[in-house]
């Protein structure tokens, strides 16, 4: 059986060790939130720039093209490699950060497309009609600028798919907290009740029964439950209230 | 009433739970794709369930005599307690799991009622399916029972629990002395455990899925790592092996020792068990052959099988389905809604109103016509060739009026939220008799989940109800009792 201070410690350890636990899974739950959500934010971020990298690179393309028919001269030639260059390298980024590849087929097909239109036509641009770059090229590039869009929007879509498991994350993250105090108030409880079954209780009776003796000479009786230092003094003040009879006799 | 006597006891059933939550979070920590999601959720409710049921131990001395009433108190707050912290590990893994429908779960599992609110089972984590189990396994001998095999100061103890936990019918039937009880019940109950366990794996399901479905057949309860229960694997081994269990689990688990020990006082000359057989094998023949002349069955063999599986299925309140029962003639129906109604024997882990009950109740009405006719006669009521007084008759006959008012009254409520009559009517049975399936929107190949969110509370109670023989919960509300 434990002694008094054992059975306090043990009360508010008890209440610590729920409190500690409790902390620290919520405390994991709430970073591994914080670095999902950053994650989020990231390839939504990532996500916008490529696109925007992309539809960039095509409209100075489209520049480019238009300056070129339009002055009849090829100016413009190196500007419109660079910007094929940069759509290039966007295109290749997208398609390392996306996680379903499937997302960008259109963007490949009709770059596909665009690109064999305009590498039967770049070399004799400058005598083309503005009939062609209205009624073949203009639809060409808007299929691939909307592919563009599509992607971006199907992208942003998967996010939000993501961003409904980060409430399921929330949700771990408080629960913890809940149920650590339900518990931790069922152990305060507990402990108030114990303590005065176990320490004020039987204190009290003793307090009352040796008033008791002294005022009226009435026995000192009080009825205890366990076996630490309570019980000790209890028998020592039973001891001693003997000893003062013996006295007086 | 000494209360940190009974917070001593209901800790140590607490503690009991936590041994099994380690278990379960062992199985998510070593699934065969690595550690699962069910792992954290198992280890910090452990923990938490560990310190709620260390802490009364610190305090309370190891030996104390129990009293009647506190012993009452002790299996209800076990029970209510182990619901509680039941719902630790569902509410911690989130899904689909609220609070309503995380106490629901714990409360369905430890009363062995089996139902369930969830659409998909099989998208849980494998610690979560054998938590789910584990609260069959412990609920069906009684948390109080299995508690009082691991306390040290067993003596007089271990008789006011029993007498409590099991029905008075079952406790006069047992005829041994009261720590033999204990004894009995974890020989049979592991031993079947066991058996099962190995004959599913030969007929064919893994050791896990083996391991879950004997502790759901033993404890009567229903729970299934597949969406579509026993339906999923398609074998007739399999539901032969579940149909002879879930048939041995409806008996009494006492007659079950003595038969297996050769004894005279055996499941062969016992007039409850042949009674509970015979009804088995008479709503068998009608529903097979009402199914077969319905046309629902291309042959009657193919009818008979899955008559006798749901049969069994229904009688002995386990839950397991192979077939959709809503598609049942009327007649099958009502045949099924009276199995639900009396249920197994006493002395089993099956709820309902229990056999015994019944026969009893029939013979009480045999008498009653005879007494009108010979005013004078002296008319003595036997049951398994012994003498039953008047307060065990009259207590049987208060059972079944209290039992078929409380199924009214679920019923009443259920309509109240616009729930079919059907529904309605089988869903409270179903809870009451901890079955778990019943007719209309919770069939056989349904759940709990679609049902309004103070019908999947206010049937926890119903389950409580049933499990704890009715009177068992309805004395804690008493403040007259207590004192």
């Amino acid at each position: 059986m434990f002694g008094i201070r054992k059975k306090i410690t043990t009360g508010f350890v008890s209440l610590a060790i729920i409190l500690f636990f409790s902390g620290v899974i919520s405390l994991l739950e709430l970073s591994s939130l914080s670095s999902s959500t950053t994650a989020l934010l990231d390839k939504s971020k990532q996500n916008m720039e490529t696109a925007k990298q992309m539809l960039d690179a095509v409209q100075n393309q489209n520049t480019a093209l238009l300056q070129m028919v339009i002055t009849g001269t090829s100016e413009q030639d190196s500007v419109y490699l660079a910007e094929v260059e940069n759509f290039e390298i966007a295109l290749k980024k997208a398609s390392l950060t996306v996680r379903d590849l499937e997302a960008l087929n259109d963007i490949y097909i009709a770059r596909e497309s665009y690109n064999i239109l305009i590498d039967n036509n770049i070399d004799k641009i400058e005598q083309t009609d503005k009939q062609w770059f209205v009624n073949i090229y203009k639809t060409n590039y808007y299929n691939l600028t909307s592919a563009i869009k599509n992607y971006m929007i199907q992208s942003q879509e998967d996010l939000a798919g993501d961003a409904v498991s980060l409430e399921s994350k929330a949700h771990r993250a408080i629960t913890p907290g809940i149920l650590a105090l339900g518990v931790g108030i069922l152990i305060l409880l507990m402990f108030l009740f114990f303590i005065n079954t176990y320490l004020v209780g039987p204190v009290v009776a003793m307090q009352k029964s040796l008033k008791a003796f002294i005022n009226a000479k009435i026995p000192f009786q009080v009825k205890m439950q366990g076996q630490d230092e309570v019980a000790e003094l209890k028998e020592n003040i039973e001891e001693l209230v003997n000893k003062c009879k013996n006295k007086r006799a | 009433m000494r209360l940190n006597i009974v917070f001593r006891y209901i800790g140590l059933v607490l503690l009991l739970n936590a041994i099994f939550m380690l278990i379960s979070a062992c199985f998510s920590a070593f699934a065969p794709g690595g550690m699962d999601s069910g792992f954290y959720p198992l280890i910090l409710s452990t923990a938490l369930t560990s310190v709620l049921g260390a802490f009364p131990l610190v305090f309370v001395r190891r030996k104390e005599q129990i009293n009647t009433k506190e012993s009452y108190m002790i299996v209800v707050g076990a029970w209510l307690l182990s619901c509680f912290v039941g719902t630790f590990p569902y509410l911690l893994w989130g899904g689909e799991f609220g609070f309503v429908n995380s106490w629901f779960e714990s409360v369905s599992g430890f009363t062995t009622t089996g139902a369930t609110i969830l659409n998909d089972v099989e998208q849980l984590p494998r610690g979560l399916l054998f938590w789910r189990s584990s609260t069959h396994w412990l609920g069906g001998v009684g948390v109080v029972m299995f508690a009082l095999i691991i306390v040290p100061a067993m003596g007089r103890n271990k008789m006011s629990l029993s007498s409590v936990e099991l029905s008075s019918l079952a406790k006069d039937n047992y005829k041994y002395r009261a720590h033999k009880i204990v004894n009995i019940l974890l020989f049979v109950y592991v031993g079947m455990t066991l058996c099962e366990t190995v004959l599913l794996k030969i007929a064919g399901m893994s050791w896990f899925d083996a391991i879950n479905h004997s502790f759901s057949t033993i404890a009567t309860g229903g729970f299934s790592t597949k969406n579509s229960s026993i339906l999923f694997y398609d074998n007739v081994w399999i539901e032969v092996i579940l149909c002879v269990f879930m048939a041995l689990a409806g008996l009494h688990f006492g007659l079950i020792f003595t038969t297996l020990a050769g004894k005279t006082n055996n499941i062969f000359r016992s007039e409850v068990s042949r009674f509970y057989f015979i009804t088995m094998l008479v709503a068998m023949g009608i529903i097979s052959l009402s199914l077969f002349k319905d046309g629902l069955f291309s042959d009657f063999l193919t009818s008979l099988r899955y008559t006798v599986f749901q049969v069994i299925s229904i009688i002995t309140t386990t839950g397991f389905a192979t077939c959709d029962a809503n598609l049942w003639t009327p007649l099958a129906i009502i045949v099924a809604i009276y199995l639900m109604f009396q249920c197994s024997c006493a002395g089993s882990t099956c709820g309902g109103i229990k056999a015994d009950r019944i026969l009893l109740a029939s013979k009480v009405i045999k008498a009653k016509i005879k007494s009108q006719q010979h005013p004078t006669a002296v008319i003595r009521i036997k049951m398994n060739g012994s003498l039953q007084d008047k307060e065990v008759t009259s207590y049987a006959m208060i059972f079944i009026a209290t039992y078929v008012m409380l199924t009214l009254a679920g019923t009443i409520v259920c309509t109240a939220f616009d729930m079919d009559l059907l529904t309605s009517f089988t869903m409270s049975l179903s809870c009451l008799g901890n079955i778990g399936p019943g007719f209309g929107d919770i069939g056989t190949l349904d759940n709990y989940g679609s049902l309004p969110l103070t019908i999947r509370a206010s049937s926890t109670i119903l389950m409580l109800l049933g499990r704890l023989e009715i009177f068992g919960l309805i004395q804690l509300f008493v403040i007259k009792w207590w004192k």
